[in-house]
């Protein structure tokens, strides 16, 4: 019955999103504003029959409805509560459910945001491609993967159960979630971009249409990311964070265009020029997402032979050449129009810098894009199964951060158009020093290899840089107003939320920046044999294994070594790596245990379980920095926040609902620097 | 810049020049790419094709992939041996590294490393998670049948 009911719903979404295509179109072809009014509101019905499908596969998965295949190969009964919820998004069916409802609730959210420009052509366009991306997973939902699918033959009496690494932490619950409204987001600039490219109309407006919308689905993504890579930490126990893996660049990919776009469309807005960067790059990071979806939900990485048994793989695959040609195309055809009166004066100015900005993201993301999808390719043509190793993106990617960081720390102290020597000097002098001083301190701490060694030299020239920039408007603002320095700091803020927004993100970066280049280069690794009441030294720490635990719950069997950790004689505590083996699955998973501090972690993993004499082997890692890591993804977080605060003027502004455009318009008026 | 010393260089010129140079140094870029790329391919073998080709092998390192013997697994201090096959073909692995309560009898695995002799020293061991329970199972049925 359930089954019968979702599927009534998918059904009614897809419909919903064809007609309110067919309706818009027709209102635009005949320019008539009362169908464009009419075609808005279809959007509302997409968004209530996701969100009914949405409800009513949890209803199934809570009430074990093993009627329905998804259901029985997700959930068994002995799974708790959260993961039960979760199990929605843990496979592919539901996660595309999941991909449906999110972007229904962003085709609303524009929807409502311009009900007041419901007959403008732009609008009308982009929610005609937004709907038209929406019919292609309802679609896809109908007809290739069905979340409500009924299972053949008998009815199980219990379910396999969530993948044993979808049920072992918390962060199940808001990793993919976080990834998929950062994924999903960025189809509202693609809509409006291609709404643009067909109007004709790819001035600055559409850009200041979908500027808060890419910073959502930017921070989202972030988050997403920086999210994907505690719960690698927390969950795999292999001690990393990161490791090139195929499924982790899906999510970077979109990330790195993304965040070129969102550089680049500051140049357009102020000069008027990059639009061809702006559109191809908002157009590929739309790609991006869709191939990420493709590669992580059609099993191609496993086998590339696999994808073609299930039928999503070919319709993300002909979507994504569809999606890709149609941008080219489009471009193409505008081509002549597209061309800027504008142009770059001088090298070292601040639009050269946003340009090469472009260059860089954009080189980053061929470099991993070529580095994830070069063993499908020789495996579709040579039938040779390959991996890339991880030496291959470390020796690529560092020297483009390097520059990135590099062109961080000096491109927001550069003005437009042209500058002189006295002005550089003026803005980047102290902070290159720190730099230059930063670089010889770490040196003499130990600090080896030229990529470290610039990383903390550019991250305190960066940070440096942010500070006075900072503080230089505060302190213009103080003698202006004879404000206090708090409430100055907080008016400078919001006085021009997106720029001192992006310095907040930026330092997040650099402590991100930091983090990796200290904790991948400086760790402490031992494994140790260990008989009941030995212990080990390892670094600062000493370890004594006390003794171990069997837990044995329907939904695991757990094996706990009890390791009594000290640091210099102080006493910290008990910790308790462990072993989980799941009764549905072919291996088990290790769970480490990790204690935080803001210098470093002491991560403990059980590499083997204790014996009949009670031996067990564990291993020790000393992570320096890790915390760093998440701390900076919260910077980032906070950062995206306060550039999406809306300006003071616009508080104050009597058009306040009735028309989204000035704001936007007022925060062009930088603040001078300097 | 230095343009009134030099002969008078039209501005189509210069753009052209300008397009070589940026068709060069990417070029240079995407050349060095796969040289590093190539450097860091790790293939992925299974077992028959690991052992019929043992010495054209030699010492480079690559991924084997099969199904863990049954009965075969020994702990050793700093890992484990036990024996892989695939295609009616088996080898013998030694493996060190962690975590190696993970995998266990008839356990779809992929180990990295090289041959040193007869044995393959592995440094890392993958364990296939299968997302169909069902095809696991069944494969898991067949290698304790093969193997009984």
């Amino acid at each position: 019955m359930r089954a019968a009911l979702g599927y009534g719903f998918i059904a009614l979404g897809a419909s919903a999103s064809l007609l309110g295509i067919v309706v818009l179109a027709v209102g635009l072809q005949l320019g008539r504003a009362d169908l464009l009014q009419t075609g808005r509101r279809f959007v509302a019905v997409v968004l209530a029959s996701a969100l009914a499908a949405f409800a009513t596969m949890e209803w199934a998965l809570f009430s074990h409805d093993y009627s329905i295949k998804y259901v029985a190969e997700n959930v068994a009964r002995s799974t708790p509560g959260l993961y039960t919820f979760t199990a929605l998004w843990g496979a592919l069916q539901g996660s595309i459910l999941l991909w449906g409802l999110v972007l229904s609730i962003y085709l609303a959210f524009t929807a409502w945001r311009f009900r007041h420009r419901a007959t403008d052509p732009l609008v009308a366009w982009a929610l005609v491609v937004g709907l038209g991306v929406a019919l292609f997973f309802f679609a896809l939902m109908m007809f290739a993967a069905n979340p409500f699918e009924p299972i053949r033959g008998a009815v199980p009496l219990d379910g396999s159960g969530p993948n044993p690494l979808l049920q072992n932490h918390p962060l199940m619950a808001f990793h993919p979630p976080m990834l998929y409204a950062g994924y999903v987001g960025f189809t509202i600039p693609f809509s409006f971009a291609v709404a643009a490219l067909i109007t004709g109309r790819f001035g600055e407006g559409w850009l200041a249409d979908v500027r808060r919308t890419t910073l959502i689905a930017w921070g989202f993504l972030t988050i997403g990311i920086v999210l994907g890579a505690w719960w690698s930490y927390e969950v795999l126990g292999w001690g990393g964070y990161w490791a090139w893996d195929p499924v982790e660049n899906a999510s970077l990919l979109p990330w790195l265009t993304g965040t070129a776009f969102i550089h680049s469309v500051i140049v357009q807005e102020r000069r008027g020029m990059l639009r061809v960067w702006n559109l191809s790059l908002v157009i590929a990071t739309f790609c991006l997402t869709i191939l990420g979806t493709f590669l992580t939900r059609s099993g191609v990485i496993n086998s590339v032979h696999s994808f073609t048994k299930s039928s999503i793989g070919p319709a993300l695959l002909g979507f994504l050449g569809f999606v890709a040609i149609g941008g080219l195309v489009l471009i193409a055809w505008r081509g002549d129009r597209l061309r800027t009166p504008g142009r770059i004066d001088s090298a070292v100015s601040r639009e050269s810098a946003f340009l090469l900005n472009n260059l860089l993201f954009a080189g980053f993301a061929f470099v991993v894009l070529t580095g994830t999808v070069f063993p499908l390719l020789v495996e579709s043509l040579q039938n040779r199964q390959m991996t890339v190793g991880e030496p291959y993106f470390d020796r690529m990617t560092i020297p483009i951060g390097v520059a990135l960081l590099f062109l961080m720390a000096v491109a927001p102290a550069l003005p437009w158009r042209a500058t002189s020597g006295e002005l550089l000097r003026n803005r980047l002098l102290v902070p290159a020093w720190v730099g230059v001083i930063t670089v010889v301190v770490t040196l003499f701490f130990g600090a080896h290899g030229i990529a470290d060694v610039l990383t903390f030299g550019l991250a305190a020239f960066a940070l440096t840089g942010i500070a006075r920039q900072m503080w230089v408007g505060v302190r213009a603002r103080r003698q202006a107003h004879a404000e206090n320095v708090l409430v100055a700091a907080g008016r400078t803020v919001r006085s021009n939320p997106r720029l001192y927004g992006g310095l907040v993100v930026h330092s997040g970066v650099v402590i991100i920046a930091v983090a990796i280049a200290v904790s991948s280069g400086y760790v402490t690794k031992r494994q140790v044999t260990l008989t009941r009441g030995d212990r080990a030294t390892v670094r600062d720490y000493t370890v004594t294994y006390v003794g171990r635990s069997v837990n044995a719950t329907k939904q695991k069997t757990t094996i706990t070594a009890r390791i009594r950790v000290e640091r210099n004689g102080q006493n910290l505590g008990v910790y308790a790596p462990a072993i989980s083996t799941f009764p549905n699955a072919n291996g088990g998973i290790g769970t480490p245990s990790v204690r935080t501090s803001w210098r470093e972690d002491l991560y403990l993993t059980l590499v083997s379980s204790p014996t009949a004499a009670d031996r067990v082997t564990i291993g020790v890692a000393v992570n320096p920095l890790i915390l760093w890591l998440w701390l900076g993804g919260g910077v980032m977080a906070i950062g995206t926040l306060l550039a999406l605060t809306p300006t003071r003027r616009r508080r104050s502004g009597p058009t306040l609902a009735a028309d989204p455009l000035p704001p936007e318009r007022t925060e062009r008026e930088e603040v001078p620097v300097g | 810049m230095t343009d009134t010393q030099l002969p008078p260089v039209r501005p189509k010129q210069r753009m052209h020049l300008r397009y070589t140079l940026a068709a060069v140094a990417c070029l240079a870029i995407v050349a060095w790419m796969f040289t590093e790329l190539r450097g860091a391919v790790v293939y992925l073998r299974p077992v028959s094709y690991a052992v019929s080709h043992r010495s054209a092998q030699g010492t480079r390192t690559f991924r084997m992939g099969g199904t863990v013997v049954p009965g075969t697994i020994a702990k050793s201090s700093d890992g484990a041996r036990f024996e892989v096959m695939e295609g009616g073909a088996k080898a013998q692995v030694d493996y060190s590294g962690g975590p190696r309560d993970l995998f266990r009898d008839c356990a779809p695995v992929v180990v990295e490393g090289h041959w040193a002799g007869n044995v393959f020293t592995a440094s890392r061991l993958l364990i296939r998670h299968g997302s169909a329970y069902d095809a696991s199972k069944r494969a898991d049925a067949n290698c304790r049948a093969s193997t009984s």
